[in-house]
């Protein structure tokens, strides 16, 4: 009997004790989860590179605001692999009207797809600027830029 | 009698001293990571391409971090790491001066 009581004391503390360390790996785990998520989340900076992107490719194309015709976004920033950029010129005053882009072409397709975006995929602006096309005469007209950068694995 | 007081000291001596170690431990990795230790090298390399991508042709500037260019990529260095990230404003020279960086566009 006494071997019985002494055998249910062991027994007994050595649950209280695992019970106990169970609790404190519980709480140190819950503590380092919730702080390390929220401290050692990866920066999101695309939407600032984007912007970016679009004013040095406006920049680019336009001589004063006039753009010509013929323009093209060689030379203009776009050599990553993990950019996109494209550009609707559109005339107010005629039909003239001329697409172009540059960079990975399936980052335009992702861009157009909202789960993507959502997800952090893709990140993609829509831009639309005011500009004088030089068409023979100056005419009025709309230059609609789409800027999608990837770089996912840096950002999320 | 004594014997099993003894153990239950041992016991209860044992798990102050694991509550202290793992109490501490954690309060250090919280300093730290509230501080942005673990994070820094990787906020230089974002701010610095963000800083480089805007300058214009023609501009230079000191950035006082540890950088260093690698083919498009723009390495800062802190603590011990090295975080790469991708810039298009490839028409940049970096030299190492005393304050840190000098940027030329």
């Amino acid at each position: 009997m006494k071997g019985l009581n002494k055998k249910g004391q062991v027994l007994s503390s050595a649950l209280t004790l695992g019970w106990k360390l169970f609790l404190i790996a519980g709480i140190t785990l819950f503590v380092a989860l919730t702080v390390g998520s929220i401290f050692t989340a990866k920066q999101d900076i695309r939407p600032a590179e984007v912007s970016i992107l679009a004013n040095k490719v406006m920049e680019c194309i336009t001589n004063n605001g006039i753009i010509e015709p013929n323009f093209n976004l060689n030379g203009c920033f776009i050599e990553d692999n993990e950019l996109y950029v494209s550009a609707n010129l559109t005339s107010i005053e005629s039909n003239f009207s001329r697409f172009i882009f540059s960079g990975k072409q399936d980052l335009g397709v992702f861009c157009k797809i909202p789960d993507m975006i959502k997800e952090g995929t893709v990140y993609c602006i829509d831009q639309k600027y005011y500009v004088l096309i030089n068409n023979q005469k100056i005419e009025r007209g709309m230059l609609e830029l789409t800027v999608g950068v990837k770089k996912y694995e840096s950002n999320i | 009698m004594n014997k099993g007081g003894d153990s239950e000291l041992l016991l209860i001596v044992i798990l102050a001293v694991l509550i202290i170690s793992v109490t501490a431990s954690l309060f250090l990795w919280i300093n730290n990571v509230s501080s942005g230790k673990f994070i820094q090298a990787q906020v230089d390399a974002k701010e610095s391409a963000l800083i480089v991508d805007t300058m214009r042709s023609g501009t230079t500037l000191i950035i006082n971090k540890t950088l260093h260019l690698n083919g498009n990529n723009l390495v800062a260095e802190f603590g011990g790491d090295a975080i790469s990230y991708s810039i298009f404003n490839s028409k940049v020279s970096l030299q190492k001066v005393i304050d840190g960086v000098e940027v030329k566009a």
